[in-house]
């Protein structure tokens, strides 16, 4: 079986390995050939772990020989954003900026989650630098490139984990989401990834953009494997005070990775489900292709074939939100850098400190009325989720810009991102395949209420049991790895 | 609102702070305001009566910053 396995979901690794198929060991080398064969032309990693993650594998395998199963992540390995601490080694934020003694010395929470599950930590992924670049040569780190098309962009800023998963090179991993870093990325390379309500997973030990903005969560092969490594996220930790307990999500957690199992009845979420449809917002906005849309009225279609109610809902401040979530971002980002971009302009790369720079131009009192605008559409969202009990969106307008593309201004853009009004309202947002514009993925957003992760995540899995988009693999990464 | 050169106001705000773009990254930033105002002033426009800002102040949290870590300069 061993070769056949990288581009398996984790609950179908988790029964090879209890099954004896495959060894931890085995797996962890398996993704590490494939890492030797394409990392070179993606770009997915900063750094790898190779020994230490073959230490940590073989410990895996010892524990599940004697007994010992910590659940569906043990002996499963993992890709990291490299703007999550980790024991291994300096994080990099993919700048020459970050002092090399930044983090807390260890594991961020999140990392030791996992650990603690039995995941394996393959290495760091690559990022945008600071989470908010873009892919700058001029610097020495990688630059992620798509598996479906490496003349275009992974999207970021989780782009190595985006692109990492795609290709096989591990079969999920954590991201982080400000104004659409998870979701853009699982849009672009055709995986899934979910931001989590706010607060539900800690973002102690984790390079800071924005903070009231920041997310972590997982990117996976599908809506389920997200599940999975959210059950183990999910959770409060003293050193991040936004964190919440949530016992709604804790009570739904172990249904969702049951989802579309044996006997399961995954489809039944959608029996009269109300789906909000925000076409006005997003499809007819202007900036949205017209390959999108088809991919986007197509699984609507799908949805409403399996019982789900659609409704066209005008989403309240979406434009609005979008702003907030951008000039909100800014500002509190050019707080925490102010001082070393007064010190190091040029160790900082082009589009980074010019996009910084913008938040040194927002007025304290203009921060204020982003903050208020959140608040008031946090109250007019809030009605509308009493009214349907999820929102879609196309995940972006676009398919994957090629490198140098600039058919659009800097403002459409951004209007072409339809993520980041759920930083905005910090709600539950998923992202999955669905479908293809020219043989580029495209991404079918899934947004609901505050701590709803459970039901997000079961549409989403309810949707990836009638279709097979996330089982779609790019040709560049299914060739023999020798 | 008066009027006012965007790239002169976009330079001597950074400079307040201490960052010194380039001239041509000032003009640049400069071509950037506009938009940038524009959004702003949108945010004006929507009635959010006395709503407070949702990033509230709460006095229980015990909020200590420095533990997501900093750049390693004071900032």
């Amino acid at each position: 079986m061993v070769g056949e396995l990288r581009f398996l979901e984790i609950h179908e690794l988790a029964a090879a390995l209890r099954a004896g198929e495959v060894t931890s060991v085995q797996l962890t080398q398996e993704y590490q050939a494939a890492a030797d064969r394409l990392d070179p032309e993606l770009g997915t990693y900063i750094a790898r772990f190779d020994e230490a993650a073959l230490a940590a594998a073989a410990r895996a395998d010892a524990e599940l020989a004697e007994g010992r199963d910590r659940g569906l992540l043990h002996g499963i390995p993992l890709g990291v954003k490299d703007i999550i601490a980790t024991e291994e080694g300096p994080t990099t934020a993919q700048s020459l900026v970050l002092d090399p003694g930044w983090g807390p010395g260890g594991d961020a929470p999140v990392v030791a989650r996992l650990r603690e599950a039995g995941a394996i930590v393959l290495g760091k992924t690559t990022t945008m630098e600071f989470a908010i670049g873009a892919p700058d040569r001029s610097k020495p780190f990688p630059v992620p490139k798509n598996p479906w098309d490496t003349g275009h962009w992974t999207g970021g800023s989780s782009s190595g984990t985006g692109n990492g998963v795609a290709a096989g090179l591990f079969p999920a991993g954590l991201g982080s989401d400000t104004g659409g870093s998870i979701r853009l990325p699982a849009a672009y390379n055709g995986v899934s990834g979910h931001k989590p309500t706010y607060g539900l997973v800690p973002k102690s030990g984790v390079v800071p953009l924005g903070f009231t903005y920041d997310h972590v969560g997982p990117l996976a092969r599908s809506a389920r494997d997200c599940a999975v490594l959210l059950d183990v996220l999910a959770g409060p930790d003293p050193a991040d005070p936004t964190t919440v307990d949530a016992p709604a999500w804790r009570r739904g957690a172990g249904d969702v990775a049951a989802v579309d199992g044996p006997g399961g009845d995954g489809l039944a979420v959608l029996a009269g489900l109300r789906v909000g449809v925000a076409r006005a917002a997003t499809v007819e906005g202007g900036a949205c292709e017209a390959g999108v849309a088809a991919c986007f009225d197509a699984a609507l279609g799908v949805l409403a074939q399996a019982g789900a109610e659609l409704v066209d809902v005008a989403f309240p401040l979406w434009d609005e939100l979008h702003d907030a979530c951008f000039l909100g971002l800014f500002a509190e980002a050019f707080a925490w850098h102010r001082a070393t971009l007064a010190q190091r302009w040029a160790d900082y790369g082009y589009d980074t400190r010019m996009t910084i720079a913008l938040g040194g131009l927002v007025s304290a009192g203009d921060y204020v009325q982003a903050q208020r605008v959140r608040s008031r559409g946090q109250v007019e969202v809030r009605a509308l989720l009493e009214q349907v009990d999820v929102v879609l969106t196309p995940t972006t307008g676009t398919v994957a810009p090629a490198f140098g593309e600039r058919a659009m201004g800097r403002e459409q853009r951004l209007r072409a991102l339809f993520s980041p009004p759920f930083n905005s309202l910090g709600l539950p947002a998923l992202s999955v395949p669905m479908g293809f514009d020219g043989g580029l993925p495209t991404g079918l957003q899934i947004a609901g209420a505050a701590f709803a992760d459970d039901l997000v995540l079961r549409v989403g899995a309810a949707y990836q049991q009638l279709t097979d988009w996330h089982r779609r693999l790019p040709e560049l990464s299914v060739a023999p790895v020798s | 609102m008066g009027t006012y050169d965007d790239t002169a106001l976009v330079a001597g705000m950074l400079a307040s702070a201490g960052v010194q773009p380039s001239e041509e990254e000032l003009a640049t930033l400069g071509r950037l305001h506009p938009a940038l105002r524009r959004q702003v002033d949108r945010l004006y426009a929507v009635d959010v009566g006395d709503a407070a800002p949702v990033a509230a102040f709460r006095p229980g949290d015990g909020l200590d910053a420095g533990r997501r870590g900093s750049l390693g300069n004071g900032s």
